[in-house]
């Protein structure tokens, strides 16, 4: 018990930290996630809900919805748009009139992001699946383009035939194409379990670290007189539920 | 009597002989029934003509069918009904109902006709034989008892529903999918069959098959989690 307020202490005091200048954290992180798939022939549509509560006082909510379509048997492509809350950018940084530096609020702010994604998939084994997903998208928003590289591998445990459990292992990386001063801005590991519970749903949890590199604008520079790079490291619990229809 | 009447009669007595097509055990394992019925555990026994054979747990049955023209070997894998609705028709053509489970089939031609001379039937679905190594399976779950799967190891296999509305060639390394034993899907390459035992030779190695069909049913390149 004692163990667990003492992480709930840490946890506080490493999510509510004062912010100077150049931001500089760590600290634990949460997400829930729920996402609804609909499979008609080769096309997967999906409907996602997720909901972050990230270091620096970041919530995040984002509506996803998409669809992925077979193209070959190794390879997906998948279309997604996102309606986004609470993103920050580099320029959300503010110092206002006679005040600190502070994210501005963004948590009301929708944005519209448009995704293209390949996924090549490889099967290694009857167990062991192995893919690479690779995700372009716009934020049309700010303009903003991002390239996504994820590989990632997961093994399945079957128990009388039946799909019983999958383990996952990503790593991602968000490559900046004309933005931020870091190429490399922003990269995930996860690990993740998520557990069969029926044909048509399927829950777990799963753990992320998170490392995202801010740099300064120019206007940052102009008020600060110098420029800056800061990161941030999270450590993420998140819980996922899938339903699939049919 | 005549030479000519001799020759004769010995030509009506050949006849039979040089046409007939006949079904024998070749090789067994376990508990295998003739017609639910006869226990077979004789190598060499005839197997008639409309005759059902069956397997029982972790058994296995090798039948032969030989004629004149073609041979053809079949491995019935445990829990499995086989009927051989006709061991050589007018064309000379061997019809084979699958009922259960699943078997082997290797057609080894012995003359150059490009004639059909093999047909295996299951559910409202034909696969006529141009080919010579094919594996056909029924599901055991009750949820897809109506489905067949078909795969193909070495040359041709046509499939087609008894109504002649859909028809698809499998080629080798193709598998193809009878939904509901009518919807007939286009064959691909399916990686479950990667480990089916298509050894036909007890000499060579072990005849059983341990791939289990319910991995048919679960595309792990097409799962999508997130």
């Amino acid at each position: 018990m004692i163990k667990i307020v003492f992480f709930f202490f840490i946890f506080s005091l490493s999510a509510h930290a004062d912010h100077g200048p150049v931001h500089n954290e760590s600290g634990f992180e949460s997400e829930e996630v729920l996402r609804l798939f609909y499979t008609q022939n080769d096309f997967r549509y999906m409907l996602e809900i997720e909901n972050s509560q990230k270091l620096e006082d970041q919530d995040e909510a984002n509506f996803t919805l998409g669809f992925k379509y077979r193209l070959f048997q190794n390879l997906k492509v998948g279309l997604f748009y996102t309606k986004a809350y609470g993103q920050r950018y580099e320029e959300d940084w503010i110092k206002p009139a006679a005040a600190n530096w502070q994210w501005r609020d963004t948590e009301k702010r929708g944005e519209d992001h448009f995704t293209l994604e390949l996924s090549p998939r490889y099967q290694f084994s009857s167990k062991l699946v192995g893919e690479l997903r690779v995700s372009y998208v716009y934020n049309d928003f700010n303009s903003d383009q991002t390239l996504k590289a994820r590989p990632g591998l997961t093994y399945f445990l079957f128990n009388k035939g039946k799909p019983w459990f999958n383990f996952y292992l990503h790593h991602e990386v968000y490559q900046s194409l004309n933005f931020s001063k870091n190429d490399i801005y922003e990269s995930w590991s996860y690990l993740g379990v998520q557990y069969f519970a029926d044909e048509s749903f399927l829950l777990g949890p799963y753990i992320a670290t998170r490392k995202t590199r801010w740099a300064s604008t120019k206007t940052q520079e102009a008020i600060l007189g110098n420029s800056y790079n800061g990161e941030v490291n999270g450590f993420m619990l998140g819980f996922v539920a899938n339903f699939y229809f049919p | 009597m005549s030479k000519q009447f001799l020759i004769m009669m010995f030509c009506v007595l050949l006849i039979p002989s040089v046409f007939a097509s006949s079904a024998k055990l070749k090789y067994y394992k376990g508990e295998v029934l003739l017609n639910n019925k006869q226990i077979l555990n004789k190598v060499g026994t005839e197997i008639p003509n409309g005759s059902v054979v069956i397997t029982k747990k972790n058994s296995i049955a090798l039948i032969e069918i030989s004629s004149d023209k073609a041979t053809k070997i079949i491995k019935l894998d445990q829990l499995s009904s086989l009927k051989i609705s006709e061991l050589k028709d007018k064309e000379g053509k061997t019809t084979l109902d699958l009922n259960l489970g699943s078997a082997f089939i290797k057609y080894l031609k012995k003359s150059k006709s490009s004639t059909n001379l093999l047909e295996v039937r299951s559910r409202s679905v034909t696969m006529g034989v141009r080919g010579t190594e094919f594996f056909v399976v029924r599901p055991m779950d009750k949820k897809q008892a109506n489905d067949v799967w078909m795969c193909v190891n070495e040359g041709v296999v046509e499939v087609k529903n008894t109504d002649g509305s859909n028809k698809q060639l499998v080629k080798k390394g193709e598998g193809i999918h009878i939904k509901e034993g009518k919807k007939i899907t286009k064959p691909k390459a399916y990686p479950w069959t990667k480990n089916l035992n298509w050894n036909m030779n007890p000499k060579k190695g072990s005849l059983e098959n341990k791939v289990e069909l319910e991995s048919a049913y679960r595309d792990l390149l097409d799962y999508d989690y997130d």
